[in-house]
């Protein structure tokens, strides 16, 4: 039975808090940074309401927003941006690799996968490209690292 | 080899990546108050946490406008596409073949772009042609802002490139700029 709205930004919420421990956690590797959560007003298909992202600094100077954005997006189910001074990156949560299909009298004539890298439901990384397969990487705390350091030009070094 | 068909939306992309990488210069300009770079620019004199919002409002905005860029482009191609698979009736004498031809063709560029579309079911499966639908709907937003209409699924231009260039590319797998 399809998910009624509730139900899905339920969802949304419970996998953007799931992807917001997972980034504290990473954060908290490098001693110089602090990742502070703080409330985030999101107007997507779902309605008006507020979500979880984060503040991360480093000695007060903001190094990077983890906003969340919407959880309903054309071709995947929720995404998180990350803003930086220098750019921003965005990350989608894919069920599968976006198969789309045409038949020509029922028989397959075309076929291609909107996301190339795929691997299991979670968290990606949409990374620069336009091609048709969109490259994602999974979000680790390698993707992490990479990705603020894309944002900022900061790299997060874990202390020893 | 001839091109594909989603290739004309390859130079759309390529003024966007221009200009996001001109904003990735602008933004390190600003975060290190490179002076020699930013005089006689207007961020002189300003904050620059009021600089960086700026460039972040205007990455925002061009990351909308290139989706209507490629939206623009999208429509364009599946018009013709339709057009193109007219097929002019054999028997019928001149000049009603010309005229009904005529015809039929003003129908179809005045027609609801969704109604379109909906041509297209049963070739190309459903869930896409709701992706596409759901890329005009963000366009149509943009465009308007109308507050009356509900806020629509958000889309980044490359997601609308890889939506829109599949369904190009599945429609006319070789051809070239109709």
């Amino acid at each position: 039975m399809e998910m009624d709205q509730d139900a899905r930004r339920q969802q949304f919420l419970g996998r953007l808090s799931e992807l917001l421990s997972d980034l504290r956690t990473w954060a908290a590797a490098d001693p110089r940074l602090t990742a502070a959560l703080r409330e985030f007003a999101i107007d997507d298909p779902f309605g008006h309401y507020t979500a979880p992202g984060l503040e991360i600094t480093i000695t007060g100077e903001r190094l990077a927003s983890v906003v969340p954005v919407a959880a309903v997006v054309i071709g995947a189910e929720g995404r998180v941006d990350v803003k930086g001074p220098i750019d921003q990156a965005a990350m989608l949560y894919l069920s599968g690799p976006g198969r789309t299909e045409t038949t020509i009298e029922g028989v397959s004539a075309f076929r291609r996968d909107l996301f190339a890298g795929f691997e299991a439901a979670g968290w990606y990384w949409m990374l620069d490209s336009f091609t048709p397969h969109r490259a994602v990487r999974r979000i680790d705390a390698d993707a992490f690292r990479d990705i603020v350091l894309s944002v900022s030009d900061y790299e997060i070094t874990p202390s020893r | 080899m001839a091109p594909k068909a989603s290739s004309v939306l390859d130079e759309i992309v390529a003024v966007y990546r221009l200009e996001r990488d001109l904003l990735t210069i602008a933004a390190r300009a600003i975060r290190k108050t490179a002076q020699p770079y930013l005089v006689g620019t207007g961020f002189v004199g300003r904050t620059v946490t009021d600089s960086q919002n700026d460039v972040e409002r205007l990455r925002s905005r061009l990351d909308e406008m290139t989706v209507v860029a490629l939206w623009i482009e999208f429509e364009r191609f599946l018009v013709n596409h339709v057009l193109s698979q007219l097929h002019v009736l054999g028997t019928a004498p001149p000049p009603f073949d010309v005229q009904l031809g005529a015809h039929v063709e003003h129908q179809i560029e005045f027609s609801r772009f969704d109604d379109l579309l909906d041509l297209y079911k049963g070739w190309i499966d459903s869930n896409h042609i709701g992706n596409v639908k759901q890329i005009k709907d963000y366009r149509d937003w943009v465009s308007h802002r109308n507050p009356k209409r509900p806020t629509p699924a958000k889309v980044d231009p490359a997601q609308a490139r890889a939506i829109l260039g599949n369904v190009m590319d599945a429609i006319a797998p070789s051809s070239a700029r109709s």
